[in-house]
């Protein structure tokens, strides 16, 4: 990296670096959008404007932080979208087409550059900028870089060179514009590179003229070195402006081979980093103004003790403040529960890219509806539902969605539609994929499963439709007939389904023949864990927040009062009303005589939920639950005990509601 | 000398960072605000006391030549204001200058150079 960063530390410097890569690859996520935004809108002038901010921004911070190859990349999209925007000739659709293939290999250089990798080769897509602009009709000014032919000789020096492990880089010096003895500069320039490595070419050529005119020199350049060393070799105070400097390779040669495992590294890094809306951390902090007002209070009761003063009231005052604070910590534990969650569009904004490539490379035609990206849920969740949800997207391009004159021949239109949809139900987030393609052929789905040997012919036969459809996540089952480059190799409905369980969640599919299939992923709200207060009701366990408990009577059958028809206890002259599970979930209790209540709470009502025993605090982590599986509204949740028992969550404010509304609807009967 | 206050304002948080942690090393009794666009600059500098201003000019909502013109003629402040251009971007610098920015530093941004013109205007 380049000397401007002598002076920071190093901590002070990865924590720039770590900046640095998490905003830029929002960037260019946000960058890939706007410009599929702009291939719906061509010329919307707030659209470019923002193309043009992002690109500025990425230049700006790449060549900032020393990572030129990036920096000269952005610069050349400038150029192209300056051609965009001037629409000077050249065909926008192609343009736009050129600055995503960009927007993926400002990608890939991040990537690499992050794991550590050197100067990757942007030397193909520069190429395929220039030849655009070239047919446009010529660059904006200033920008003349026109592509360097080398002779025969020059590409075996390169090839050599690279062969002996040095690295060959296309540099561009730009002059400083008060440069004036040019052909002396260039010299100079030389001189110092010669130095370092060797010059197989320059551009303008030394010896001529043509140098004192020039407002750049470019060079193929071979040196041990790394490209700051170049850069910090070439840059002359006063002589040149910049140095670009860019990994040359041969055109036979392959692309740089990036490592999966370093790529997986570098994205476990981002992973961590959080970006929390500042309004959210305000909010915490000014809880903790409030506990610090509740810590105050204390000390002021702790005082007046001390001074002997007061004594009659310090009980009331003390319950005062604890229930100040108790509000206020529960508040903030909201307020932090909040930070995580972030808008589901986190992952769905990368599919209007992928549904464009794929489809593409499909000969397909396709249509992204997305809905509800606003809805949230913990960062944990959204970052890992990326790869699933991309799987299934994919399946649904490659297999659901036919081809053009196979939908205009089936009467449907002959684009494609895949909805992309995610809302809150109970206390679970639903993200549904739906696609109105063939649907999934489950007489076929039983034929492999049998010919594979997962199923015996007799069992296929009594199978049910649902049953059948779960075939799909078979390790290793595929029915498509043919292989395609982009998804069905059969592993992968496998893998969807076992990250999507590793995330507590789990899935759902229907299908219709002709009409398409719908993935519906069910994932808990939060991967974080509760304190609940668990109890058993006849032979069930149950478990509620903590939260939602403010108290626990232990009653005999008798202290139980009928008022007006309806069960209450009279707690330290409140009356309660109290609401049996198995009105609720239907499951019997005991027949034992004593009884724990338990005082739920909220917005100033309280209900007495009745249950046999108390089995005590836990801490436990929500699974989401299944329809099949005693799904109610009253019930949040589940989650397994270290014994393998399983407890369902009760979701405490549905019940109150139900409570509260049990009430009146007596009330109104009276 | 007294208490020192620089509001740093750019649409990059990068690069607030890296000249907040430059200047913190050089000036060490100076306090460095951050604002990520104009026109929450507009709001830190209408409320603050400010000594210094260094600004990006390409920013959502208000641009730098917008917070300058905002600056000078709305609030009639002759607060020095500083703008910071991306080389090769001229046009920038000349429209900040032109507004009434009073210095200007080019991105990449030289330590050495940054904390001269900082500390040339807070003298």
């Amino acid at each position: 990296m380049a000397d401007n960063f002598e002076h920071l530390s190093e901590t002070e410097f990865e924590e720039i670096k770590r900046i640095f890569y998490s905003q830029s690859y929002e960037i260019v996520e946000t960058l890939q959008e706007s410009l599929i935004a702009l291939e719906g809108h061509p010329g919307d002038d707030a659209i470019l404007k923002n193309i043009k901010r992002y690109i500025h921004t990425l230049k700006g911070d790449s060549n900032s932080i020393g990572l030129t190859s990036i920096g000269g990349l952005c610069h050349s999209m400038e150029d192209v979208l300056a051609a965009v925007i001037d629409s000077s000739g050249c065909n926008g659709r192609d343009a736009v087409d050129l600055l995503l293939e960009c927007a993926d290999a400002v990608n890939a250089l991040l990537s690499e550059s992050e794991a550590g990798g050197k100067g990757a080769d942007t030397v193909k897509i520069i190429g395929k900028i220039e030849a655009l602009l070239r047919h446009a009709g010529g660059a904006p000014e200033g920008t003349k870089r026109s592509p360097v032919q080398y002779s025969e000789y020059q590409e075996l020096q390169a090839q050599d060179a690279a062969e002996k492990g040095l690295n060959v880089f296309e540099v561009d010096i730009l002059f400083h514009p008060l440069c004036r003895e040019k052909s002396v500069a260039a010299f100079m320039i030389m001189q110092r590179l010669n130095s370092v490595g060797q010059v197989i070419r320059a551009i303008p050529d030394m010896e001529s003229d043509d140098i004192d005119t020039a407002v750049q020199i470019s060079l193929l350049f071979s040196t041990g070195f790394a490209a700051d060393a170049v850069i910090r070799d070439a840059s002359i105070p006063g002589i040149t402006a910049e140095v670009i400097v860019r990994g040359y390779l041969h055109p036979e040669r392959k692309g740089p081979v990036t490592d999966d495992r370093q790529e997986q590294g570098a994205k476990g890094i981002i992973n961590q980093m959080l970006m929390i809306e500042s309004s959210k951390v305000d909010r915490v902090m000014n809880l903790v103004g409030e506990l610090i007002i509740g810590r105050s209070m204390v000390e002021h009761i702790a005082l007046d003790v001390a001074d002997g003063a007061g004594s009659g009231d310090i009980a009331s005052r003390l319950l005062a403040a604890n229930a100040y604070m108790e509000r206020t910590v529960s508040d903030l534990q909201k307020g932090i529960m909040k930070m995580r969650m972030v808008p589901v569009n986190q992952v769905f904004r990368k599919f209007p890219k992928i549904v464009r490539d794929l489809a593409a490379e499909e000969h397909k035609k396709v249509r992204l509806v997305i809905l509800g990206r606003e809805t949230e849920l913990d960062k944990a969740i959204v970052d890992a539902l990326g790869e699933p949800l991309a799987h299934i997207i994919r399946n649904m391009i490659a297999h659901g969605i036919e081809a053009p004159e196979l939908r205009s021949a089936a009467g449907k239109g002959e684009e494609g539609t895949i909805t992309l949809k995610a809302f809150h139900e109970a206390a679970q987030i639903v993200i549904e994929a739906a696609d109105d393609g063939r649907g999934i052929d489950t007489s076929a789905l039983k034929l492999k499963a049998v010919a594979d040997g997962h199923l015996s012919p007799e069992d296929a036969e009594r199978l049910s439709e649902s049953d059948s459809l779960n075939l799909v996540f078979l390790h290793g089952l595929s029915t498509s007939a043919t292989v395609s480059e982009i998804s069905g190799r059969g592993v992968g409905m496998a893998a969807v389904k076992s990250a999507v369980e590793g995330l507590r969640g789990f899935m759902e599919i229907e299908s219709t023949p002709e009409k398409g299939t719908t993935f519906r992923l069910r994932l808990p709200l939060t991967l974080a864990v509760i304190k609940a207060m668990l109890f058993e009701v006849g032979e069930k366990l149950y478990a509620i927040p903590i939260s939602a408990v403010s108290e626990v009577a232990r009653v005999h059958q008798d202290e139980l009062v009928s008022v007006d028809g309806k069960d209450t206890l009279i707690l330290r002259d409140r009356i309660i009303s109290l609401i049996h599970l198995h009105g609720l979930l239907g499951t019997r209790s005991s027949e034992g005589d004593r009884k724990f209540i338990l005082i739920l709470e909220r917005g100033g009502r309280s209900i007495g939920l009745v249950t046999d025993r108390l089995l005590g605090k836990q801490e436990l982590v929500i699974k989401a639950i299944d329809s099949g599986h005693a799904r109610s509204d009253y019930v949040a949740g589940a989650s397994i005990l270290g014994d393998g028992r399983i407890v369902l969550i009760l979701d405490a404010p549905s019940i109150i509601r139900k409570a509260i509304e049990n009430e009146k609807a007596r009330l109104a009967a009276l | 000398m007294a208490q020192r206050n620089i509001l740093v304002v750019d649409d990059s948080a990068m690069m607030r960072q890296l000249l907040t942690m430059t200047m913190r090393k050089a000036l060490p009794d100076v306090l460095i605000f951050e604002a990520a666009n104009g026109r929450e600059a507009l709001e830190r500098i209408r409320t603050g006391q400010f000594d210094l201003v260094l600004t990006d000019m390409q920013m959502p909502e208000m641009n730098g030549r917008q917070l300058i013109e905002a600056v000078r003629k709305g609030l009639g402040s002759m607060l020095p204001i500083v703008v910071v251009t991306t080389q090769g971007e001229e046009q920038d610098r000349e429209s900040g200058l032109a507004s009434g920015a009073d210095g200007y530093l080019t991105k990449p941004v030289k330590p050495l150079e940054l904390r001269e013109t900082v500390s040339r205007f807070l003298r």
